[in-house]
């Protein structure tokens, strides 16, 4: 297979949520490690509120699905983490407008959109301890596939991949933003949850292929 | 000891909230989304609209200071984060009299994205806004990086200031300069001696020995910078004040206002208690105190602890702040004040 179909990408946008919703507890106890300990719950109401969004549309359009499926997250989520992900899937969204299917040129076009908006409204760099540390990664793996012409299922493997090793890089940084980044050196040796979201993103939709 | 708390669903703790709050106060305020409450008369014509926000575990701050004289409307987050672009938004319109909108709010990472996002959103309806961030925290990072700091009880400051200067009907780049002015003259520095627990995970934001106490606290319950042992309110006072005087710095002869906050579990008596300490010191220093407030300002749920902010006034704040304001948690009435003094 080469393209991702209108069904196809949201039964993985619901299935994302399902997955994220679950990891509820996972992700408020990383949160705690540095932070307040309310990511969890943001992610888990944040992605309720992005499945009910979309679970009942049919209008094939996969960017406006995109879209949906993001300004829920916006509105729902708030703190950092509503901007920075609404931002990430109603980007991709934005690129992909009034498309049905998407190959992978498209993906890797979708996220580098993604990326792009997300450093402009966040700030962060590669190397902040960031959903940016994940992301880049996952970003760049897409976009030299494209470029090589890789097959979907063999680029998607890759940028999760690179999505997974980023996360598990953020361990061996130092906060640089957000609440964590007052805690200096006290970040070190915890991951970020941000980048774990970004590591389940790209994970299950490779395995969505 | 797991904390005990007075709530239904977790999940629900803000909006429920809200609702009790509006339910308390509907001749000053009255409920405009979920998230959101506006002075009851709001848009004021003829005025610029102040427009605050935040977490919402932080009460009274933010929803408590919204009628006459302070916020025109407040925008709520979830406890401890920044309420969405979509409820600022609502805030915005429900406060905008025609004359622009002044965003205060604490500096940190989600507010400061969430609230510029509306502020694009309001920009796209026609809604002229500015910004004035609160980063009054000295111990969130050095001097030469004020912008980075943390927002805590000098919010109090800033938005009464700024409420204050928009009665009387300046028009935005002056309400907002005013608000700066404050801003800049505020300095803060807190103190935890136990953890505040989320509702909603029931889980307590940091660990801490039962003889020990955390300066440099972060109002979401963040990890404090230093750990000691449990000192005597004076000591405490002291270290504080120190820190505090520094920074800006305040010198002999300067005037100020002071808040000795109370940051939930803290008692009154405690806070007195420091207060107390706080006033010999300033007075040693021959700093000269004109306003105090002791009490809960800007809280984190029920974390023991407190912070002391001190603003340095010139003739213009020192007014503003003493002008008129009526909200269901903050009052100043000078002419009152007048008949007793």
């Amino acid at each position: 297979m080469d393209k991702l179909d209108y069904n196809l990408m949201k039964s993985y946008l619901l299935n994302l949520s399902d997955k994220i919703m679950a990891e509820k507890d996972y992700l408020g106890k990383l949160d705690a490690e540095c932070g307040d300990g309310d990511f969890g719950i943001g992610m888990y109401k944040g992605f309720q509120n992005a499945k009910k969004a979309i679970e009942h549309r049919q209008d094939g359009d996969i960017g406006a699905l995109l879209n949906a499926f993001g300004s829920a997250i916006l509105s729902s989520v708030g703190g950092a983490s509503g901007p920075m992900l609404g931002t990430l899937f109603i980007e991709a969204g934005r690129t992909v407008k009034g498309k049905g299917e998407v190959d992978l040129s498209d993906l890797s076009r979708m996220f580098q959109a993604s990326l792009e908006k997300m450093q402009l409204r966040g700030g962060a760099r590669v190397g902040d301890k960031t959903l940016i540390d994940a992301l880049y990664p996952a970003v760049e793996a897409l976009k030299e596939a494209a470029e090589a012409r890789d097959g979907l299922r063999h680029a998607l493997k890759a940028a999760a991949e690179a999505a997974r090793k980023g996360a598990e890089s953020t361990r061996d940084l130092i906060a640089k933003h957000g609440k964590a980044r007052y805690l200096g050196e006290q970040t070190l040796g915890h991951l970020d949850p941000g980048a774990e979201v970004i590591e389940l993103i790209f994970e299950t939709l490779s395995d969505s292929v | 000891m797991k904390m005990k708390k007075l709530i239904n669903d977790p999940l629900n703790v803000t909006v429920e909230s809200i609702e009790g709050y509006v339910k308390a106060y509907p001749q000053i305020i009255r409920l405009v989304a979920p998230h959101v409450v506006a002075r009851k008369d709001a848009p004021v014509r003829g005025k610029v609209g102040v427009v605050v926000g935040g977490g919402s575990g932080h009460e009274p701050v933010f929803s408590g200071w919204v009628g006459y004289g302070m916020a025109d409307a407040a925008a709520l987050g979830e406890v401890f984060a920044a309420p969405s672009p979509a409820f600022i938004l609502e805030a915005t319109r429900a406060a905008d009299g025609g004359e622009g909108i002044l965003y205060i709010y604490g500096n940190y990472a989600g507010d400061v994205m969430n609230f510029d996002m509306a502020a694009e959103m309001a920009k796209e309806e026609g809604i002229a806004t500015e910004t004035v961030r609160v980063w009054d925290d000295v111990a969130s990072a050095p001097r030469e990086r004020l912008s980075e700091r943390r927002g805590l009880a000098g919010d109090l400051f800033v938005i009464k200031v700024a409420g204050a200067k928009a009665e009387t009907g300046a028009p935005l780049h002056e309400v907002k300069k005013s608000a700066e002015k404050a801003r800049d003259n505020c300095r803060t520095y807190a103190v935890a001696l136990s953890p505040a627990t989320i509702p909603a995970t029931g889980q307590p934001t940091f660990t801490i020995g039962e003889d020990e106490m955390y300066f440099g606290i972060g109002a979401h319950g963040e990890k404090g910078v230093k750990k000691t042992k449990l000192l005597s309110a004076d000591e405490t006072a002291e270290i504080m004040v120190d820190a505090i005087v520094k920074d800006l710095p305040f010198k002999e002869g300067d005037e100020v206002n002071v808040i000795v906050n109370g940051y939930g579990a803290t008692t009154l008596m405690e806070l007195y208690i420091v207060n107390r300490k706080v006033h010999q010191i300033l007075n040693g220093l021959g700093i000269n105190i004109h306003c105090t407030e002791v009490g809960n300002f800007l809280t984190t749920q029920e974390m023991a602890g407190c912070s002391i902010t001190l603003m340095r006034l010139d003739k213009e704040i020192k007014e503003l702040y003493d002008a008129p304001a009526y909200t269901p948690t903050f009052t100043k009435c000078p002419d009152l004040l007048k008949k007793i003094e």
